[in-house]
């Protein structure tokens, strides 16, 4: 079987010579123990379970609410122990700072009067809601689940790309792909100490829980989706399953002297815990978007008098903003008095006119996204783009450079990924899930999502990616990897 | 026991009374072209009312209406258009997509394999629509196919959902759609064979009394307790009285009566189980006086008017709350 190693970027399993890095070793070894039938029959197999148990994401645009598989390559991202410490604490660390940050931007806004931040920023982010300042969560925590996105660079260095402080989605992927894989490829973990993840829904619940209102003791949690139609509803309902409550809908739930009930067969039951993935614009037409079918009139008057627990909260989504991401190294200075742990790509911010004036002149050599947008919409791959997107895309910008930022393209990471009958290198991210509770606990491992397409670089599901799963390796696998290489 | 949220109460009643409903279509279909084969050289006009008939059970239908009385074009039309037809809401293929509809929307109160099967199921059928060829041996497979597979959904009901509310419901949903559709099939087909069979070729005559029974997957349980004898009457009394016959009127409506009186276990008497059980007492107590109420349509008119008002109240009462 032929293994190409990737050409351009850090290939994660293959050394510059072509030979397995340490880590991947054994699972190189029992991958080539198949013959291409036996791969294309356990394939048919993993797309059989996926498809029959409706294991799907709906896309918009070009086909209207379609549902579909989100494709799956089942060879798996392997990440040592060691190089896990480093993610974990890094994404600790951040965690940590977002949470100050948002807590002091809602209240005092320290670091506005300090300058760590310009505030005219803060203020034009649409993401940044006045109307919540004075509100305190319970334990102000603010951003309770994350999801940060990250990739690795020349060196094989973790990198963040960004964060997802609002409803980042795809821990029902991490869980099911492991599922998937054990049961089909169960082989390929014969030589290794794979890091559970199906504990997720446990830690999210106990999380959930401990961020009660004060005085209930029992709290009912429940989580609230926009309903069949939301492109993450598999995930929606596949949480409240696995941590056994109830999915609600904005149409369930009703707003009476400031507390929560949901309609029950047997009348009205208080609700304690919300998490809501549904955004701030649509979660109360009463305070945001009036014409929001999918909210609760009220919501946040419960959660601003304490009688509910939204996760995350309103207005934790600043802290995402793709504008506010360059400042997080400083945001981390300030509030632990740290550096960064993990590093982040160099960003160009359309709202500075001399960068503004840089992006439109390297709009071949830079990715420009939109800084609230999200997706992979609204977004210029300038190396890999044709002249006329180019300059489609200028005028775009030329309209509101302040609305962009621009990164260089950072030749991310390859992995291989199984296709015709060979193991060909495709670019692969990493979004880790962290949640934050009594304490800040990181999922070992996250989604890897993985370009198809040759030579691409976007990874959304909605634009042809696909996924892995992650193996985070025990401590004990990775004393045996170094035994293994001295020998 | 606990409350659940209205809305998936009722998703739940509703994915039991689409999952019910594919498998009554199914059999029906499944008898109607046996009738046809029986039937198509004795007296065409017979099989095609057979047909026809379906408008009446499944009122509201978007079926195709067929001219003339040429026993195959009217037996393939009405097969296709009410196993997968476009636009019929009431074919198997809407019945199955609308029950996994229902079983999206409340996954999380679903075991895997239910949901599994039901998806299943459906994506079969989805490509059976887009496919959908013009000849009796297709319908026939995938007639076949469905019921296994409703069959095997209710087994996987039975096998491994727990007993709480939604259970509740779904069973509720399940029996009113077995009782209503089966309260129709006796109002449209029966009383025509309650006239006297002196009159009638009677192998024809038996012919559709065995289908009626096989429409509601009774004729093996009549014979066991009537042997071979098939008196409409003895056979309407059967499907309406019977006590241990899983489709009779009296059993869909005990089952429910036990589901609702588990719900409401400790709470006062609803106008919904006050109005299920009444109408059990008079199955299980009046058989006489129900049936001297007038001939078996109007029997059968008033007791499908009946069950109409207990889905009427239902929903009042546990979906919009």
């Amino acid at each position: 079987m032929e293994w190409i190693a990737a050409k351009k970027g850090f290939d994660e399993a293959l050394a510059r010579n072509g030979d397995p890095r340490p880590s991947y070793d054994d699972l190189v070894r029992t991958l080539e123990g198949f013959d291409p039938e036996e791969i294309a029959r356990r394939e048919q197999l993993q797309q059989v379970s996926l498809v029959n148990q409706g294991i799907t994401f709906t896309v918009y645009g070009r086909d209207e609410g379609v549902e579909r598989v989100f494709p799956f390559d089942f060879v798996p991202r392997v990440i040592t122990a060691q190089e896990w410490r480093g993610v974990e604490a890094g994404l600790t660390q951040r965690l940590e700072a977002i949470n100050l940050f948002l807590a002091d931007l809602y209240s005092d806004q320290k670091c506005l009067r300090d300058g760590v931040i310009p505030h005219d920023l803060v203020f034009e982010r649409g993401d940044f809601r006045r109307e919540l300042i004075g509100t305190r969560p319970r334990h102000g925590i603010y951003t309770h689940i994350v999801g940060t996105d990250l990739l690795r660079g020349d060196e094989g260095e973790f990198l963040v790309l960004e964060d997802n402080c609002r409803c980042p989605s795809g821990v029902s992927y991490v869980l099911e792909n492991r599922n998937l894989l054990s049961r089909v490829f169960p082989e390929l973990f014969s030589q290794y100490g794979v890091r559970a993840v199906d504990q997720y829904p446990q830690l999210l619940l106990e999380t959930l829980k401990f961020t009660a209102p004060r005085g209930r003791e029992n709290p009912t949690v429940a989580v609230l989706t926009p309903g069949v139609y939301n492109s993450a509803y598999f995930e929606h309902s596949f949480l409240a399953r696995e941590m056994g409550v109830p999915l609600v809908e904005g149409r369930d739930l009703i707003v009476e002297d400031d507390q929560v009930f949901m309609r029950t067969t047997r009348g009205k039951q208080r609700v304690d815990v919300i998490y809501r993935r549904i955004d701030d614009e649509y979660i109360d037409p009463v305070v945001f978007d009036p014409s929001s079918m999918l909210g609760v009139p009220g919501l946040i008057h419960a959660w601003q008098a304490g009688n509910v627990t939204l996760a995350n909260a309103p207005g934790a989504g600043v802290a995402d903003d793709k504008a506010i991401y360059p400042w997080v190294p400083d945001l981390v200075k300030y509030y632990l008095d740290e550096e960064i742990l993990l590093p982040q790509i160099k960003t160009y911010v359309g709202r500075r006119p001399d960068e503004a004036k840089y992006i439109r002149e390297h709009l071949s050599e830079l990715v420009v996204k939109l800084a609230g947008g999200a997706g992979g919409y609204g977004m210029l791959v300038g190396p890999t783009a044709s002249s006329s997107e180019i300059e489609e895309f200028s005028k775009a910008f030329d309209d509101s450079p302040e609305a962009y930022i621009a990164q260089p393209l950072v030749e991310f990471s390859s992995h291989p990924t199984y296709f015709d009958g060979k193991f060909q290198p495709r670019r692969v991210d990493l979004r880790p899930f962290a949640l934050c509770g009594d304490g800040i606990r990181v999922l070992p491992g996250g989604l890897t999502r993985v370009a198809l397409e040759e030579g691409s670089y976007v990874v959304n599901s909605s634009q042809g990616g696909g996924s892995k799963d992650t193996w985070v390796l025990a401590e004990q696998r990775e004393a045996d990897v170094v035994e293994g290489s001295a020998s | 026991m606990r409350g659940m949220l209205s809305r998936a109460a009722e998703n739940i009643y509703w994915m039991g009374r689409y999952v019910e409903r594919s498998a009554e279509i199914c059999r029906m279909l499944n008898v109607g072209e046996q009738l046809t084969v029986e039937l198509r050289g004795l007296s065409p006009e017979m099989a095609c009312q057979f047909w026809r008939q379906l408008d009446e059970i499944y009122p509201g239908s978007m079926a195709p209406h067929v001219e003339g009385n040429n026993v195959d074009e009217v037996s393939l039309s009405y097969l296709w258009a009410y196993l997968v037809g476009p636009g019929n809401d009431l074919s198997v293929a809407s019945s199955i997509r609308r029950a996994r509809e229902n079983a999206r929307a409340v996954r999380e109160y679903l075991t895997r394999e239910v949901f599994e099967l039901i998806n299943q199921c459906w994506l079969k059928l989805d490509v059976d629509v887009r496919s959908a060829g013009q000849r009796h041996a297709e319908a026939d497979e995938v007639v076949q196919r469905v019921m296994r597979e409703v069959y095997g959904i209710s087994g996987a009901i039975d096998r491994t959902f727990i007993r709480d509310e939604a259970w509740l419901f779904l069973t509720m949903g399940m029996m009113f759609e077995r009782m209503y559709r089966g309260l129709l099939v006796m109002q449209y087909r029966l009383p025509i064979l309650l006239e006297n069979p002196a009159d009638l070729d009677i192998p024809l005559h038996h012919a559709r009394v065995r289908g009626v029974l096989r429409s509601l997957a009774s004729l093996e349980n009549y014979r066991r307790v009537h042997g071979a004898d098939l008196d409409p009457h003895r056979v309407a009394r059967f499907l309406l009285f019977d006590e241990h016959t899983p489709h009779s009127v009296r059993v869909c409506l005990g089952r429910m009566e036990q589901a609702i009186n588990i719900l409401e276990a400790g709470t006062g008497m609803s106008e919904a189980a006050r109005l299920i059980g009444r109408m059990s007492s008079r199955l299980r107590y009046e058989e006489n006086e129900l049936m001297a109420l007038g001939d078996l349509e109007t029997v059968c008119a008033e007791l499908v008017a009946s069950v109409t008002e207990v889905n009427d109240v239902l929903s009042h009462q546990y979906f919009t709350t």
